[in-house]
């Protein structure tokens, strides 16, 4: 694996960044993309291509192709709203209470801060909340899921069939 | 046995060794777990949902399956290849910013050699890691962000779709075949088709 990573990045040529766009982009897309962005980034994009490719899957007949491309919108949304949602409230709990400062002197503030953290906010420590902020989120995501996802994508799935259905009706 | 307090704070400690310096590694980690999970919850949707006919759940639960077994494998190979060249780059400084190439410049490293690793050189440089890992972490991000676009909206809704397809195919046909089998082999009945005459012969 690294043998081929090696191999592809020797033959990428070499950048020179001077503070242009570029660089400046990449900068404000690490300070400012975490987790939460990322899933409205794949969800959006997923809004974008994955009915269009279930409504024009020749490999099944018309009605499933309906129900289909229902169910991955129904699917999409409700991942869209539960995944930010989660995402972003517990990396908010975390950067609430990871202050930093003493941490022997404990406090709810300082509940999420390492030991090892730096006496000053630095990139790397900002990193660590949305990290830690995550993993928290992985277990609220785990009860979400099937809490909120499952009944709310059936609902959408059942909402949009009866549409496009109703849609199709009417054209016929 | 450590008492509870270490314990949560190795684990914060360890949390901020791993993934504060590579948040792309956290997006690839937290986005296979929340996967499975997402395709299980998924999939008892599909068998919760009264309203769909059973011959779609034929195709649609496969479908499910088939998604959430790709986005995992497709995710974490795509996304974690993507992440390891961005970082390649990055770390033998074939990619670079003025600011590290300025502190780069004092020492004699061959900038863009495989065998550089400007990390692990600068590592107790707190200055050098400012500047570093804000570029790294910005080049982990869009390596991540852009891995998990193309798995999970390209290349795995077209290659889950074959998957259910031929499942439902698969089901559809058995179904059928059993219906003829059933049509033509004579119902067993242990049940005599004349009680009362069988009675009346009694004597």
């Amino acid at each position: 694996m690294i043998n081929i990573t090696e191999k592809i990045v020797s033959k990428i040529p070499k950048r020179e960044f001077n503070g242009g766009r570029v660089e400046k982009f990449i900068n404000w897309f690490g300070k400012n993309i975490s987790t939460p962005e990322n899933r409205l980034i794949i969800g959006i994009s997923a809004l974008a291509s994955q009915p269009f490719i279930d409504l024009y899957n020749k490999e099944v007949d018309e009605k499933t192709r309906i129900i289909s491309c229902a169910r991955t919108l129904g699917k999409t949304i409700s991942g869209i709203i539960t995944g930010v949602a989660v995402r972003a409230g517990f990396i908010h709990l975390t950067k609430k209470y990871s202050e930093l400062g003493s941490v022997e002197n404990r406090q709810l503030k300082n509940f999420f801060t390492p030991s090892k953290a730096p006496p000053k906010m630095t990139y790397a420590y900002k990193q660590y909340q949305n990290a830690m902020g995550m993993l928290l989120a992985v277990f609220g995501l785990i009860i979400t899921n099937f809490a909120i996802d499952a009944p709310l994508t059936n609902f959408l799935t059942n909402h949009f069939t009866k549409k496009f259905e109703g849609g199709r009706n009417e054209k016929s | 046995m450590k008492n509870p307090s270490t314990l949560w704070n190795s684990l914060k400690n360890t949390v901020y060794e791993k993934y504060g310096q590579e948040s792309g590694k956290m997006i690839v980690h937290a986005g296979v777990v929340t996967w499975i999970t997402a395709s299980l919850s998924q999939v008892a949707a599909i068998m919760m949902n009264d309203k769909i006919p059973s011959d779609q759940k034929k195709f649609l639960i496969p479908q499910e399956i088939a998604d959430g077994a790709l986005n995992v494998l497709t995710f974490y190979i795509i996304t974690n290849s993507l992440k390891n060249i961005s970082g390649k780059l990055v770390s033998t400084g074939k990619w670079s910013t003025k600011a590290i190439r300025d502190f780069v410049a004092a020492k004699n490293i061959k900038m863009g050699d495989m065998s550089t690793n400007l990390g692990k050189t600068f590592k107790e440089d707190k200055q050098f890691h400012d500047v570093y890992d804000q570029f790294k972490g910005g080049m982990d991000m869009i390596a991540a962000s852009v891995g998990s676009v193309v798995s999970c909206n390209a290349i795995t809704p077209i290659i889950r779709n074959h998957i259910g397809a031929n499942q439902q195919k698969n089901s559809i046909a058995k179904e059928q075949m059993q219906k003829k089998t059933n049509l033509y082999t004579p119902i067993k009945s242990n049940v005599n088709s004349y009680p009362a005459t069988r009675n009346s012969m009694k004597v």
